[in-house]
Parts: structure tokens; sequence; C-alpha cells
């Protein structure tokens, strides 16, 4: 071989590889512009952003499950193509899986519980006690366990093992209850000692224990906490025009849910319960489309608790105790709201609870709750059972998904994992 | 980037050692020309390579059969010709100094060519007898006279194991190619695509949302430019290709210059589009695209069901049908030639073709530039530059609330109720409902600018007789730009809306090889060859859209009032870096032996992964050219056999992990993106090929076979993750087993030959199947009873899934189990297997027949079988009451509802019943479990389809005179039948929207018909001349 050749040869390679070195074009490091790597987080200008984010995934999951719950509920009828027939029916088949939404609204505890996390070992004790966003994330974690405590018949968490968090086994549902309530305490505690900017969150969080706390039988330490929310509050999942509620999507454009079969068909005149009947059949083809009205944009948020909710709660605590004066003077607060004309409640215990669960079917229509309603007085009984539920499912087991990653998760009463959705 | 210096090292290395050329003394010169013709028919032989044995010097013939080889040094010589399906022949010339020597070929047709050079899964052009796997290609001789516009219409139905689905049939949509079974559960199937050696961006890439419909690439490149396609079906044969190669490699070649004067080819093509009727079951109004003065479905309201519900489209067309034809114009030129160590061909293409539906349209242009030229005698330059460009707009199609069959096949169900007070709707009888369907395309539009530009430097350095270099420097850019708008006023919107996303991907490619030739002793030869590649992909897309328009006018991205959803902005930049050796040693030239090894980073493997290694081994063995063989009838025997890994890479974010930015009410924060995993790696596919290549009857008859078995290991599987652990969705790991085997056979031959009659035929025939074998399988609680045993279960959706033991995918649902029974239907206890997506039976038969000198018939005939189809057009329509099919049965169900003989059922069988059961009112689904499912509606999608027809004449000399060399007029036809048990609209539908995240489509592989327009007949007359 010619050795001035090789020569050349070798030193136009070395040229090449500092060249190469540095370029670009060899550069193995993936470039993902727009994703933000979890290390990065990790510094205290981003807590702001891990709180907004729990709430933004408590009202992705909340909008993900509202009109399912609402279904199932009769809050609305179907009239669609999606294949939704079962849970119309009240049947939540786990076969069917369609109750994907389980990781949803567990990644709306996780965002804020391990958001938490995260922001004590970056705030450090002392501003962490004191922090608005600490706060509004121990408040949408309150939130995200009461969602997954009213509408799952089992839940489970991911759990401290050996150092490290592991999804845990399934638990009873009030499970999610006592942590709620942990979580809306601290909620409280920690938006006082922020201050007036985090007011608001200590009114959603003196609402969201009261309601947690009437579901654990705790009635007395409910009014309490429900006593200290104006009926005019409101704590709003927020949508926008970025943010589409989809509740409006379905009911508009898609025409997937119809009033026509609900068990507000024949309500008409209510302000609570806004709806306007069309000439338009639903997306099936056949069913009467009754457009709801509650949400009439895209952008329309969707309540998550307020001070409306609250009196009727308060209305709900005296009634248990007999109380039928106060039960009413609270229905009337809670319908002052509205301008609506004041109601008389029957003394007959029955009717009194028949026109209660009507009232707070009303107050709280198309926000998710009426299947927990229905839920927890069927277990309670007459008088307090709503005939309409009948025996349908009342709540969803944990989806495959969970139970299929999730080497923890039983076989439940039924045959199903994570627990049957008639067993209460 | 170690693993970046790493390969730089290794490449550097192997360069580095590369033995120097020695410089060639200057040596007077002469040329040699000629005509190279078919022994068979004296036709001129385009693509014929002509070259000195033993050197680098040589030339390719033109369209007349001509070639011109300059620069031959003076002295004797042996001059060889080769080209695909003919056998090699040579003769001796002897070149004087200054002085052109002629010599003409004339070559004998060979069922299987030995002798043909070919890259397929190569580091560098060997003859088809060196190569150790399964060789298809497609030639241009092949496609003169039929109907084809670009390279996917070639392939379909002319390579076995290679399945071509037409997944919509608006013009301007692509289609989907797959390459023998699949062997992956979560990536691209999409095979790898060369153009001239540069490697471009081969993803389908999908339109706006309304359209539905996939772009491919292989679109971009114009029948008329290209050479012939080679086909590397599996991992054994690209392993040199590495990690991505898995799913195969489709090699294109265009056309090149030739020696000789500027020889000029024009073509004009004038034809329709034409939608033939659907013929479901007799329905007389093919799913109401055919308008009646009233039309009639059945309703289902709970007063009236079972009777009859009149309507009519008062805007249908008053031709009578909502299907019109569209005309088709196409017109190409080009022009090749060379001298003076220069070969140029430039060739410019046009299309302008409506669709059979108003303002559907495709505008398709194109220009390709190739040139060839030797700054030194040991230096070959090649320059290939293309752009396409395609201009199209579409209906909306499939599951839109715009859509066109989703309205108009929805007949009574439809969603442009006439508006109240519509004067059109005058003079209509009372009990009959109005329509107004025409409003589907004047409220939506659908447009996409597609544009792609690519070119490529190649330099071929033959330092010396045994040494050549080759380097491929290759730029590969895209845009895809799709808009949607609903204008201001529309029935639905009435504030209107506008969307627009922009797909961008460049794609950078390096490509080194080195060939190293010397015969170890006269019966032992050596080629060793090394290598390596970089391909960097910097991909972008784009989304923004607008609602709610102050006024009428076309709007922009800021004309709206309010924005639904945040943009969309994916950008990520990707790259693979690989290098290779590879070792063929010949004994006695009759077998060969050939050894490989590639080694590849990527910027998607995890930072705890390193390098993947792919080896190869191939055996080829001409047993025929031994003297025991009985070549007086049986001339050619390959036996060949091939092992070889290859692979897929992750995604790009598989390994990080991420999480998104989002706004909460105006408010930023951070969500869960991508769990990650930082030991990520490649998928890597093993692949075991047999075969044999056979020719016999001197050329008459030729049979291919291949045998192939493959197992991938390490298969990406997207791995749920427990939603209590923070709801991450999937982390895609290294857990899955999979495997696929298949037969592919080619037979060809010449069925009948006289002086004035030719008749040849080619038939293709593939099987596959494919199985997973593990996914991520585990006892969860380690306690079998609790029967947590558990694999992964992959939806890949519309009902498909990848499960252990099943065909990748299977659609899955509910089954009647007595179907043929005249009894009520008994539903599975639970969902069961139906059968596989993708069609696993292949068979296509091409024929050709030459009569006299002038006239040519050319014919394809495809089957695809073994796969099923969902038929939800069948299934939407019949719930709502307007499926013909199941009109009678639906009014006797309704008869016996209310209180009619259960006997008015007894004609229907249990599938039946259970098909046509609607859900009356919210009845169905808890009253009658047995009815009303789509799952019964899932089909075998079976078919034949007589691809094209074509009929050409060439004119006679006299006739054409001195005005061209040549010309010719065919007439064609593209779709003209098919035949097929599928009910809906076709059964090679694909909902490209189906795809996830409209993105590559990896992970989403179930299809669906869903109110899709099926692929058109095109009726085509063409003129063709060379001059």
């Amino acid at each position: 071989m010619n050795i001035t050749h090789k020569m050349v040869r070798l030193a136009a390679l070395a040229a090449l590889v500092p060249f190469a070195a540095c370029s670009d074009i060899l550069s193995l490091d993936v470039e993902a512009p727009g994703r933000i790597e979890d290390d990065d987080l990790n510094i205290v200008g981003a807590m702001p952003g891990i709180a907004a984010g729990a709430q933004y995934n408590f009202t992705t999951a909340l909008d993900a499950v509202v009109f399912q719950a609402a279904l199932a509920s009769k809050d609305i009828g179907y009239g669609g193509s999606y294949g939704f027939d079962n849970t119309a029916m009240g049947i939540f088949k786990f076969e069917d899986d369609d109750w994907g939404e389980y990781g949803t609204m567990s990644r709306a505890r996780w965002t804020a519980e391990h958001g938490l996390m995260r922001m004590k070992e970056v705030l450090g004790a002392t501003q962490y006690e004191k922090d608005a966003s600490v706060a509004r994330a121990y408040l949408s974690g309150g939130f995200a366990n009461r969602l997954l405590g009213e509408l799952q018949c089992r839940v489970n968490f991911d759990e401290l093992v050996d150092g490290e968090y592991q999804a845990g086994p399934d638990r009873p549902h009030t499970d999610a209850f006592i942590r709620a309530d942990s979580m809306f305490s601290r909620a409280i505690a920690v938006g006082t000692a922020a201050g007036s900017s985090a007011a608001s969150i200590v009114n959603a969080a003196y609402a969201g224990r009261a309601s947690v706390r009437a579901w654990m039988g705790r009635w007395d330490e409910a009014v309490v906490d429900a006593a200290k929310v104006p009926t005019t509050f409101m704590w709003n999942s927020t949508f926008s025009s970025t943010q589409t509620n989809y509740l409006w999507v379905e009911t508009n454009s898609r025409r997937e849910y119809s009033v026509f079969g609900s068990f507000w068909q024949s309500v008409t005149t209510d302000p609570r319960v806004k709806w306007v009947t069309t000439t338009q059949k639903g997306q099936d083809g056949q069913t009467p489309f009754y457009r709801q009205m509650k949400y009439a944009t895209n952008a329309d948020d969707i309540p998550i608790a307020h001070g409306a909710e609250m009196r009727v709660l308060q209305a709900e605590a005296a009634l248990r105790k007999g109380d039928y004066a106060t039960a009413e003077t609270n229905l009337n607060l809670a319908r002052a709201k509205w301008s609506m004309a004041p109601l008389t409640l029957s003394r007959t215990a029955a009717d009194a609870w028949t026109t209660l669960r009507f009232e707070r079917y009303a107050t709280t229509w198309l926000e998710g709750r009426k299947l927990w309603d229905w839920r927890r007085w069927s277990v309670e009984g007459a008088p307090m059972k709503d005939p309409q539920s009948g025996t349908r499912d009342m709540c969803w087991p944990i989806s495959q998904a969970e139970a299929r990653a999730n080497p923890n998760i039983k076989i439940g009463a039924g045959g199903q994992w994570g627990g049957c959705p008639t067993c209460g | 980037m170690r693993r970046v210096a790493t390969a730089l090292a290794l490449l550097a290395t192997s360069l580095a050692w590369v033995p120097t050329a020695t410089p060639a003394s200057a040596q007077e010169q002469g040329r040699i020309s000629g005509v190279v013709r078919s022994a068979d028919t004296q036709r001129p032989l385009s693509g014929a390579q002509v070259f000195i044995q033993g050197t680098r010097i040589g030339g390719l013939s033109n369209q007349e059969g001509r070639y011109l080889i300059n620069g031959v040094p003076a002295g004797t010589h042996q001059v060889r010709v080769t080209i695909i399906g003919y056998a090699q022949t040579g003769q001796t010339v002897t070149v004087a100094a200054g002085q052109t020597v002629t010599a003409d070929f004339s070559i004998a047709e060979s069922a299987v060519s030995l002798e043909g050079l070919v890259v397929t899964g190569t580091a560098k052009e060997v003859r088809a007898r060196e190569v150790g796997s399964a060789l298809d290609a497609v030639t241009s001789r092949e496609l003169e006279n039929v109907a084809v516009t670009n390279a996917e219409n070639i392939l379909a139905g002319r390579v076995p194991g290679l399945t071509v689905l037409q997944g919509n049939g608006q013009p301007g949509a692509g289609t989907t190619v797959r390459i023998r079974a699949q062997t992956t559960v979560s990536s691209t199937t999409d095979p790898l695509i060369y153009v001239d050696g540069v490697r471009i961006f081969h993803e389908t890439v999908g339109t706006q949302g309304g359209a539905r419909l996939g772009l491919s690439p292989l679109q971009d490149i114009a029948a008329e430019d290209i050479e012939r396609i080679e086909v590397i079906k599996g991992a054994s044969a690209a392993t040199l290709y590495g990690t991505e190669a898995s799913g195969g490699v489709i090699q294109i070649f265009t056309k090149r210059g030739v020696s000789g004067a500027p020889i000029w080819n024009a073509e004009v093509t004038q034809g329709i589009n034409n939608q033939p009727d659907f013929n479901i079951g007799g329905d007389p109004w093919d799913i109401f695209t055919k308008c009646g003065t009233e039309m009639y479905g059945i309703s289902m309201q709970t007063a009236t069901y079972g009777q009859d519900q009149k309507f009519r489209d008062v805007t249908c067309p008053s031709s009578g049908r909502w299907f019109s034809n569209g005309p088709v114009a196409r017109y190409s030129l080009s022009v090749r030639g060379g001298s003076g160590g220069l070969g140029y061909f430039v060739s410019m293409n046009y299309n302008d073709e409506d669709g059979t539906l108003p303002t559907q349209n495709a505008k398709l242009g194109g220009m390709r530039v190739n040139l060839d030229f030797s700054p030194a005698e040991d230096f070959k330059v090649q320059v290939n530059s293309a752009i396409s460009m395609r201009d199209l707009t579409f209906v909306e199609d499939g599951n839109s609330l715009r859509g066109f069959l989703l309205n108009v096949g929805r007949g009574y169900s439809g969603n442009y109720l006439a508006r109240a007070g519509d004067e059109r709707c005058a003079g209509l009888a009372s009990d009959v409902t109005c329509f107004t369907n025409e409003y589907i395309w004047i409220d939506a539009n659908n447009w996409t600018r597609a544009d792609r530009f690519t070119t490529g430097l190649t330099v071929q350095h033959d330092a010396t007789e045994n040494l050549t270099n080759r380097l491929v420097i290759g730029w590969d850019f895209n845009q895809i730009n799709n808009k949607r708008w609903q204008k201001w006023g529309a029935i639905l919107t009435p504030l209107g809306n506008y969307a627009n996303s922009i797909t961008y991907h460049q794609k950078l490619s390096i490509d080194y090889a080195g060939t190293f030739s010397k015969p170890i002793s006269e019966t032992v030869s050596s080629a060793f060859s090394w290598g390596g590649q970089i391909f960097r992909d910097n991909h972008r897309r784009t989304e923004v859209s607008t609602n709610d328009f102050a006024g009428p006018g076309v709007p922009t991205l800021s004309s709206g009032g309010r924005a639904p959803g945040a943009p969309t902005d994916v950008p990520y930049t990707q790259t693979n870096a690989g290098i290779f050796l590879q070792e063929v040693i010949g004994y006695q030239d009759l077998l060969f032996l050939t050894l490989g090894l590639r080694v590849d980073g990527n910027s998607a493997f995890g930072d705890d992964f390193g390098l993947e290694k792919y080896p190869k081994a191939s055996v080829a063995y001409v047993i025929s050219d031994y003297g025991f063989w009985p070549t007086s009838w049986w001339e050619t025997m390959k036996l060949r056999g091939a092992f070889g890994y290859s692979g897929r890479a992750p995604g790009a974010f598989d390994k990080l992990r991420t999480w998104s930015p989002i706004s909460d009410d105006g408010t930023p924060g951070f969500s869960p993106r991508d769990v990650g995993n930082s030991a990520v790696g490649p998928e890597r596919t093993r692949e075991i090929e047999v075969g044999f290549d056979a020719s016999m009857f001197q050329g008459i008859a030729g049979l291919e076979f291949t045998y192939y078995n493959s197992k991938t290991t390490d298969a990406l599987v997207g791995v749920s993750q427990p939603g209590s652990e923070g709801g991450w969705g999937t982390r895609t790991e290294n857990v899955g087993e999979l495997m696929a085997e298949g037969i592919e056979m080619q037979v060809n031959g010449v069925f009948y030959r006289s002086d004035f009659l030719e008749w040849r035929g080619r038939a293709n025939v593939a099987f596959n199947r494919s199985e997973a074998q593990d996914l991520n399988c585990a006892d969860l609680d380690g306690n079998a009873a609790n029967g947590k045993e558990t694999c992964q279960i992959v939806g890949v959706g519309n009902g498909a899934f990848i499960r252990v033991g099943h065909t990748i995918p299977t659609y899955w649902g509910w089954k009647i189990m007595n179907p043929d029974e005249h009894a009520a239907p008994i539903r599975s206890d639970s969902i069961l297997p139906i059968g596989p997506v993708m069609p696993t039976r292949l068979l296509g038969f091409s024929t050709s027949l030459s009569i006299g000198d002038y006239i040519t018939v050319d014919a394809l005939l495809e089957h695809q079988g073994g796969h099923y189809l969902p038929n939800f057009t069948g299934y939407q329509n019949e719930r709502r009451g307007v499926w013909y099919n199941c009109y009678e049965a639906q009014r006797a169900m309704a008869a016996v509802s209310k209180g009619g003989s259960p006997s008015l059922l007894d004609p229907y069988t249990a599938l039946e019943r259970a098909r046509c059961a609607t859900n009356i009112m919210g009845a169905g689904a808890s009253t009658n479990p047995s009815g009303h499912d789509a799952n019964y509606w899932i089909d075998k999608a079976d078919f034949w389809k007589l691809r094209s027809v074509s009929v050409s004449f060439q004119f006679p000399e006299a006739w054409i005179g001195r005005y061209a060399d040549r010309a010719t007029f065919t007439l064609a036809g593209r779709n003209l039948i098919k035949w097929t048990d599928f009910e809906g609209t076709d059964p090679e539908i694909e909902d490209y929207s189906d795809r996830a995240g409209q993105g590559t489509g990896a992970g989403a592989y179930g299809r669906r018909e869903y109110y899709s327009l099926p692929p058109s007949r095109q009726f085509l007359a063409t003129l063709r001349v060379t001059f």
C-alpha cells in the first residue's frame, strides 16, 4: 500500500471524527422538546405547576366519569352509538372493561398525593405548611379520593413496601373517604396558614370534608363543616375553550345522551334541571333528542362542591334526626339560590325523604353524584332507599386493567376482581 | 455519545485499512455499441446491463435495446449481458483505439435468472446466484402496458407474501403494505423504503380527521420512473439493514441515463373513475346511494316498529344516483440519454383526477432528475433528485358526522334532515320525511397538500479491480399539510370550524459500504464487505383548530372566536447508527456461503441498553451446474437457505419518564406522560428461510418456493401499569415472544408460443400463520386457583387483540354458537376469537397474451383470504332499521313482539336473528342478550378482484414513420370485478383514523369498514410514444 495515500486517508478520517462527534447528525440522544423530563420538576418554581397538574387530572377524571355516572343513575338517558347500553341498563360488567376510567381517577389521586411528596421535598417543611399550592394539591387529592369512594365498589392505592411505592391490594371503598377526610383537613390547615389567597380552597375543603364525613356516618361533624360554606359558594372543575366539557360535546354535536328516557324527562320547569326538546334524534337514529342545557357551552364548569349542596346535606342530617323544620329550612335556603319558591316538607318520613331525594338530585344534577346517593340510601333501606334504584348495579368494580397489572388484587364477591357492583 | 464514538471508531478503522487504489495508467480507448434483443421475440430489451467482464466498465440498454460503452481500453474483451428474466450471455469483442465496435446480443429468456445483478440484502450488487434468500423483483418491462400509477399499484398482487390493501376509495388515498406475517405487537408494520439507495421516510401519514385515510410514501414514486423494484421480505434477508428492518425492505430503482442520443417518452392518459353498485343482497337502493322517488326504512319507534318509513332526499342528483363518473387525466414526459461519460434521465408527470363524488379531486405532479457521470476513470457519481406534489380534496368519509355514507347510507337515520320549511321539500306527501344530504360536501372541506423532495448523492470508487467503495448521502424531506373546514352556516356546526395540521419529516442518511473481492484459489472466491449507516430523523406534527366564525368567507386560523382545544405540537429527533461486516465465500461458482454481522445503536434505546447485534448466515447452492443435472429440460436449480436477525426500534420516547405541559383553566402545570424504561431495547426477529429457484424447459417454466419461520423475541409490549401507580398507561418493555411462518411460491411460464401468439402467466401463492407465544405472561399472585395467570392482552383497536396462542392480531367478540340453526340464537359465554385481521392467504395471477406483433393483453387477478373485517355499516344500519338485508327478519321480529306467532321467525337462522335483532327503545341488550351486538357483524373478508385488464396496440412502424420510434395505444381497466361474500362496502377497507394518533399507526392494527368509500373502478386509454 502506498504509505502516502494511507497517511492522507487517516488524516482525513481523523479530521472527520471530531466533526462527527460534535455534529447533531451523530447524536444518539433522543430530542423531545415539549415533554418535560421528570428530574426537571424538582425546583421550587415548578410547584404551582404540580398543584395545577393535580387539579387538571381531577377535572379530567370527573369529566370522564360524570356522564357514565349520570347514565347509570338515570340522570340522563342514552340515545347514542357508543354501546353504553349496559351502563344505561345499570349493568356494570367487569369483562366489558368499560370502566377504564378507574385508571383516570387513580391518576388524579396519584398526581395529588405524589405531587405533595415532591412538594415537601422541594419546598422544605416550613414553606410546605403555608404554601397555597400545597393546599390546592391537598384539596385535589381529597376530591379525587372522594370520587373513588363514591363510585367504586372497592378501591386500591399504591402503598409503601420496602421503601418503594407499589400498587396495593383492594380495600373497602370507605378507605378512600378516610384518605379524603385527611387530605381535606390538611387543605384546611395549610390553606388557612397560607392566608387569604387560599380562602376559596379552605371553603371547598370544608365542603369536601363535610360530604365525606357524612358518608362515613359522622353527620354531626359534617353539619359543622357544611355550615361554614356559604350557599352561593361554588368550587368547580374548570373547563375552557381549550379543555372541553365532554358532557357538552356528547349532548350537543354528538347527541349521545338525551334527557328523554331519564328521570328528568317529565320535569320541565325546574331551573336546576335545564333542558330543551329538539326535533332531532339521538345518535342511534331512534331516540328523541332532548338536549341538556345545564352545560350550555363546552367551557361550562362542572361543580365539585357548592353551598347549595351543603344546605341539602344539612337538611338530610336534620331529617335523619326527624327534625323536619330544620330540614325544610335548609332545603329552601338551597332553592333560594335559584329563586325558587319555598317548599313545604311533609312530616311523613317516606314523603319527606322523597322530597329530599328529589331536591338533592336536582341540586347536583349532572355532577356525577346521584349514583352514590342511590347506593348509600339503598344500603340504608326505607325510607331512604330510592325505589327507582331497584336492583341495578350502583358501583363499579376495579378495572380489569388494574387487576391484570396488579398482583395484589384478588377476586372478590360476585366473581369479579375488586368487588361486585351490587354489594353496596 | 459513547455508542456513537464506538461506531465511528469501528467505521474509521475499517476504512483506514482499505487498500489504496493504484491509479490506472492512461490507455488508448474505443467504444462498443449494439442492440440487445430477446432471442424468443426479437423485441429490443431495455435495462440490460452490458459490461466488460472483470471491469466496472459498462452501460445500460435503452428502450430500443441500444447500448453504448465508452472508454473501453483497446484490446480484446469478453462482453457480458445480464438482465433479470434472461440467461446471461456474452461475446468476445476486439476494440481498436478511437473506434466503435458493434456487438449485438440476442439473449434467451430464463424463468429464473441467476446472473442478473441484484442488491437484495447485500452490501453491493451481486449476481442472483450468490444470494441465499428469496429474490422478488418487478421490472418495468412487466409493466409497460399495465394500468399502474405508482409503486404501490405495481406491487399489488405481483410479489408473493406482500399484502397491499386498498384502504379507501377516494382519489389520492394510500394503501396499506405489509410483508409476510406480522411480527410485532406495538411497532409499525410499514416496510423500509429505499429509492436509488437513499432511505426515505417510509411511514404512512394520516390526513385530517374527516377523510380518514392515509398517504403512502409509495404513492410518491411515479410508475413511469421505475426501472425495477426489489422486495426484501424477511429478517434473514434484511439483517444488513439492521434495526427497523423487521418489516422488510422495498428497494426502488428508477430509470437512469444511457449512452446515446436522447430518447423521449411521452404518455397521455384519459379515463374515468367509476363507482360500481354495491350489490348487497339485492338492495334496490344500494345503501341509499340510488335515489328513489321515495325510499323505505323500517321504523324502530315504539309505536310503529316494523312499519315502512318513507323518506326522500330532495338533493339527490337527477341522475338518480349520488355517484357519477370522475374524469382522469395523466400526462408524463421523460428523456434519457448520455454521452461523454454523462448519463441523464429527466421525467415529469402530472395527474388530475376527479372522484365519483363531487369535490373529490387528486392532483399529483412530480419531476425526477437522475444524473450519472464519471469524474475519473475509477469514480462513478450519481445524483438523483425527485420532487413530488399531491394536492388532494376529499369528502368526509367513515365514522364522521358529516361522512358521505354515514349520512346518505343511513337513509332515514341520516343527519341531514331537512330544516322545517325548506322549500325543496314542498310537495312531498305528509308521510315522507325530507332529507338534504347535499350539505355533506357543501359544508365540509378536506384538503391535503403533500410534498416530498428526495435527493441523493452516490459516489462509487472502484479503487482496484477488487476493491469497491460506495458512499450514499441522502436527504428526504416531507411536508403534509391537512386542512379541514366546516364553513360558517353549516347545518351541523352553524358557526363553522377549521383545523390545520402539518407534518414535517426529514430523514438524513449517510451510507457507506466497501467490498474487497478476490479469488483465494482457482475454486474459492472471497468478497469481504464492511460499512456503516447513520440515519437521522427529524419529525414534527402540529395541529391547531379554531371554531366559531363571525360570518362567511374562507377562514384562517385567526378567524375563529374560540379554540376548541389546545394546539398539538409533537416534535422529535431520532438517530440510528450501525456498522456491518460481511464475508461471501464462493466455491466453484456453485456454492456461496455468506456470513454477516450488523451492530446498531439507536437514540430510542434505553440508556442502560447499549448496542444491538444482528448476525446472519446464508447459503446458495446452484446444483444445476453439476454435470449430472438434467439440464436438457431442467436448466436451473438453486437451493438456498438463510438465517438472520433484524430488529425494530422502540418508540422515540419509550425510554424517558416525561411529563406533559397542561393548562388548568389558564394555570400551567404538569401531567404524567411517559412512564419510561431505561432498559428498553429493540425487538429482535430471527428468521430461518429455505427454498429453491428452478427454471425448466428452456426458460419456459419457472418455480420459486420459500418456507420461512421467524421468531421475535424481546418483542416490545406496552405493559399495563396499575392505575394506582399513577395512571401512566403502559410501559414499553421487551417481554414478548411471537412466531410467524409461511410458504411462498411463484410459478411462471409460457403456456403457448408460436410465431403469431404467445401466452404467458405467473401465479403467486402465499400462506402465512402467526402466533403470540408470550406476552409478559405471569401468574400474578402465585395462586393458579385465583385465575390471575395472566398474559398481557394487547388491544389493537376495533375489537382486535393480540393474545397468547392466537394469530397476530385477531378479532375477538361474542359469537352465536348455533349460527345456521333456525332457532333462537345462543350466545357464547365469553368473548371468543373470531378470526385474523390480516389475510393469511394471498394469491395473484397475472397473464399476458401477445397476438402478432402488435397486440398485447395483460390481466391481473388477486385473491386475499383467511381474514375478517367488521361490517359496521351493516351493524349501524341494522340497529337503525335501515339495512335492507334485515328488513324481512325485522318485520317478523316486530310482529312477534306484538303478539304474532313465534313461527314467523322460522325462516331465519340464529345468526340472522342475532344480527338483525335491533335494540328497540333500549330494550335490546338486557332483554335479548343474543341480539344487537357489533360482534356479530365481524365477517369473513375473503375476496377475489380482477385488479387490472389492459389491451395494448403497438403501432406498426409504417404507421408512425419518421415521427416516432415506437407508439402504443392501451385501453386498461382497474378494479373491474370483485367477488366476495363480505356485506360491507369493500373487504379491503382500512379507516386510517383508527391508527393511533394519526401518526405512524404503530400499535393500532384493527381494521373496520365503517361507512367507508370503496375503491372505484378506473377505465383508462393511454397513448405512449417514444421518439
